[in-house]
């Protein structure tokens, strides 16, 4: 077991775990922070998606070493009252079908567009295709991150 | 009783629409603390606050039903849409049939009942206020949760009428809304339960967490009917305290459908999951019947040439014989399609608390009457005994209508005496699945360009368990006798071949094989008879069906759909040099749905596919939330493709060789075309709409390589023949 301190969604937690447990679990079963989704556990399918100083990476492949004084980004986080413009625009276009694999579809969407604020379609289908949806929300979510981009750049 | 802390249930015995129909008597009918509420019937109580509650029986898979069920009663009921809220009617025993929520039936079922239901309430309201005003209640109408008398311009909220409602009569024959006057049915409405998904905050099942809760992973038999012959759980002493216990799981069968296994039970998840991998467990496997993908295609396409049919029809049903057609003008193909998992994002799990002699349950289930009927009597408990918390789940699409992991996850917590999770991980999902079968089709015709005389449709299909054959045959795949085409001389017959791993329902059951093997073929015969397929389907049309049963008024619709979808692709013009098109329809005579879809395409040499259009027009009747059926349509779109081109589940030993998405792809994002969807206007009954979407769109894509390779496609899913998208 070792101790590591971790900044989720801007608050410090101090978690005492095995070195090899990865963030993804840390978040669910020592945090209770559930929103963040386990589907393949091996990096392939994106459903574990968080925000690391800003940047997407999957959960289920980070240690808490890597993540501990960096600071996660989880769904919960991503604003306070679902108001961040990818979550708007994910309402405007009623993206999700289950639901299951949205959370991390909005923070991959959300990284995507912080470094890119007008992606073009080639820049969404490569990067976004690197997330899996089993309901077929993919033409929805192409549309909703135009609209967060438009949504964006409206507030400023 | 505390008078400002009441509840006013009318009389459920009263209304024949709601004994007989979908709303259970018993209800969800508990005491709310600071408000008074009136419950005219189970699904909706009407609150002195002002606020209205509505109530979904039917479970949540990405459906959207809290949005489109609540919509049915509150068109009626004329409430405020804003102070609506929409609860999940909490489970009781007693009626747990009816939670059940497949073969897109939702809507179906019960779309009159709910209506009735909420102007069964606004009728005792309206008659409430009749009363206080003096006046007759025709002359009163009702609007955003109020009652208004247009000649005096008084009006009362229903918040002031609850109490004098509930000593009403509860009416037996309440009218309904003209369609007409429709406010919400068929408009866009806000959905109910998105923010809590966009932020986050949705429980699923794999998402309960409890007070002294505990997680479970299970080694499970790796065939369905493997016992344990011993274990060794020596290696995971070095992961350390977090390693609660070992307990084996015994399968318990009577519709329950768990494995044998093994379980660890730990600290979380992850540790588990790292158990899992390193318990040893020594396994007797028996015997297995045609234990590879080889053994089974063959043992299927001998069946179909050899055997006897178990089962055989003809246009009216079942029928007492089968013939073979001799004729040797007579056309023949035949067809191949692999075993198909689910593979939902959120993998299988439960979350079960023993306590008392009871058990407490968390998930989502397809099916809770199976809690009811199987799981209480495999444990030898009273149907009471068990509790459910249905939750919304993280894809289903067939899935989840098994209880395995209920068993699993009741078993182990009486074991361990406390609340325990179980998790199945993404390979233990893809490896204990019910698979769609695999199935093996032979169709033989005799036909010109004008009709088509004889038809057999030969199916051969894994059954499992052997001797069951009904539910393989209807739901799961066997030939159906519903063929959309008038012909004169029809007859189907099924035969059955065991299979190695368990079936279920998958995504438009049936109609997944069927449909593809009759489009395709149907196109194959046009191409032979050099007619147009989209002609060829019209002049078959023509004959029309001698028996008054209904058929005619199926075809005219399936008929209105092709031709939308055949001019929405401009099919009557040449495409672009290279580019081809294929086309295919589909009648899902289960739900009263009619689809086609169209394929623009073009391959390379290298058999790489590029998708340049898709149409699809579908005729579902009334649809009652127009946004969340286009999202139905555009995932049965997704869905459909990404089994046709990618999909297959293999078979060695007797069990499944793939495990996760990296070794079982799907369609991906920047795979997905460019798809234009046409909604025929009807105001007929609402059809399914999750399913009936998905059948047509495998052979109208394999009709358009055919177009432009001239060579038919037989077997799926297409990576096998080397296309690539
Ligand atoms: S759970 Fe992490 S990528 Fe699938
Ligand atoms: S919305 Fe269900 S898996 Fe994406």
């Amino acid at each position: 077991m070792a101790k590591y301190t971790l900044i989720v969604n801007g608050i410090e937690q101090g978690v005492d775990v095995d070195p090899a447990m990865p963030l993804l679990w840390i978040l669910r079963d020592e945090l209770n922070l559930t929103g963040t989704k386990y589907s393949c556990g091996v990096g392939v399918c994106g459903a574990c998606t968080v925000l690391v100083d800003g940047q997407a990476f999957r959960s289920c492949q980070l240690t808490a070493a890597f993540a501990s004084g960096k600071k996660i980004t989880t769904i919960e986080g991503l604003s306070d009252e679902v108001t961040h413009p990818v979550q708007q625009a994910w309402e405007e276009l009623n993206v999700p079908q289950c639901g299951y694999c949205q959370s991390g579809q909005m923070l991959a969407a959300a990284a995507l567009l912080s470094k890119n604020p007008k992606p073009q379609d080639s820049i969404i289908d490569q990067v976004m295709s690197q997330n899996i949806c089993r309901c077929g929300t993919h033409y929805r979510i192409k549309k909703a991150i135009h609209r967060a981009s438009e949504i964006a750049a409206k507030k400023g | 009783m505390n008078r400002r802390n009441f509840l006013r249930i009318s009389s459920f015995t009263a209304g024949a629409w709601l004994i007989s129909d979908l709303i259970p008597l018993a209800s969800d009918a508990r005491d709310r603390a600071g408000v008074e509420s009136f419950m005219p019937n189970p699904l909706i109580r009407i609150q002195s606050d002002g606020k209205v509650i509505l109530y979904v029986m039917k479970q949540e898979m990405g459906q959207q039903v809290d949005t489109s069920l609540p919509a049915l009663i509150a068109e009626e009921l004329d409430v405020d849409p804003q102070r609506v809220q929409v609860e999940t009617f909490a489970y009781d025993a007693a009626i747990a049939g009816r939670y059940n929520t497949y073969a897109s039936a939702s809507i179906r079922s019960s779309w009159q009942t709910l209506r009735k239901a909420g102007a069964a309430a606004r009728t005792m309201l309206m008659n409430a206020a009749a009363d206080v005003w003096q006046v007759s209640p025709e002359d009163l109408k009702t609007e955003n949760s109020k009652v208004i008398n247009p000649v005096t311009g008084a009006s009362l909220s229903y918040a002031n009428l609850i109490e004098k409602a509930s000593n009403l009569k509860v009416p037996d024959n309440p009218v309904l809304k003209d369609l007409k006057d429709f406010k919400l049915i068929g408009k866009k409405n806000k959905r109910t339960n998105i923010k809590k998904i966009l932020g986050g905050k949705q429980e699923y099942g794999i998402d309960v967490r409890l007070p002294g809760m505990v997680y479970a992973a299970v080694v499970r038999s790796p065939v369905f009917y493997g016992k344990i012959q011993s274990w060794d759980d020596s290696a995971l002493k070095k992961l350390g305290p977090g390693i609660l216990q070992v307990v084996p799981v015994s399968q318990m069968g009577n519709g329950v459908d768990n494995r044998n296994g093994v379980a660890i039970i730990a600290t979380n998840t992850w540790l588990a999951f790292r158990a899992q991998q390193l318990l040893k467990v020594e396994w007797d496997l028996g015997a297995i019947p045609n234990s590879s993908t080889v053994a089974l295609s063959a043992a299927l396409k001998k069946a179909v040439s050899t055997e006897k049919p178990v089962l055989q029809f003809d246009s009216k049903g079942k029928a007492s014989f089968f013939s073979k057609i001799t004729d040797l003008k007579a056309f023949k193909a035949t067809y191949e399609l692999p075993y198909l998992a689910h593979l939902a994002m959120e993998p299988i799990n439960c979350t079960a608390w023993y306590k008392d002699g009871k058990y407490e349950l968390w998930g989502g289930f397809q099916a809770p009457g199976a809690f009811a009927n199987n799981l209480s009597k495999a444990f030898g408990l009273d149907p009471s005994a068990i509790f459910v918390n249905l939750l919304p789940m993280g894809g289903a699409f067939g899935r989840k209508e098994k209880v395995d992991n209920a068993a699993e996850a009741m078993q182990l917590s009486k074991a361990t005496g406390k609340p325990v999770q179980v998790v199945f991980s993404r390979a233990d999902d893809t490896k204990n699945d019910f698979y769609r079968p695999a199935s093996f089709h032979q169709l033989t015709a005799v036909a010109d360009k004008l009709s088509i005389s004889n038809w057999r449709h030969e199916v051969g299909i894994a059954t499992f368990p052997a001797k069951n054959i009904s539910s393989a045959q209807d739901i799961y795949g066997g030939p159906a006798n519903d063929l959309c085409y008038p012909v004169n001389d029809y007859q189907s017959a099924f035969y059955a071949v065991e299979s190695p791993v368990p079936i279920g329902s998958w995504r438009s059951i049936s109609y997944n094989h069927n449909v593809f093997a009759v489009e395709s073929f149907i196109d194959e015969l046009a191409k032979r008879l050099l007619i147009d397929p989209v002609d060829f389907r019209m002049n078959l049309f023509k004959n029309g069906f001698d028996e008054n049963n209904g058929k005619t008024k199926h075809m005219q619709r399936l008929q209105t759909v092709l031709q939308k979808c055949a001019d929405a692709i401009h099919w009557k013009q040449k495409p672009l040099l290279k580019r081809f098109r294929g086309i295919a329809c589909c009648q899902y005579t289960h739900t009263d749905a009619y689809t086609a879809h169209a394929f623009e395409i073009s391959v390379s040499p290298e058999k790489a596919i590029t998708i340049h259009k898709v149409v699809c027009a579908i005729d579902c009747g009334l649809i009652i939330d127009p946004d969340g059926f286009r999202a139905q349509v555009e995932g049965s779109l997704v869905w459909a493709l990404s089994a046709a081109i990618k999909e297959e589940i293999t078979i060695t030993n007797g069990q499944a060789d793939q495990q996760s998405f990296f070794d079982h792809d799907v369609m991906r994002l920047r795979e997905m075309p460019p798809f234009e969807l046409i909604i025929v206007e009807s105001n007929e009954n609402p059809g399914g709409a999750g399913e009936p979407a998905v059948p047509s769109v495998a052979p109208a894509l394999c009709n358009a390589i055919a177009a432009a390779t001239g060579k038919r496609i037989r077997m799926l899913p297409l990576i096998k023949e080397g296309y690539t998208i």
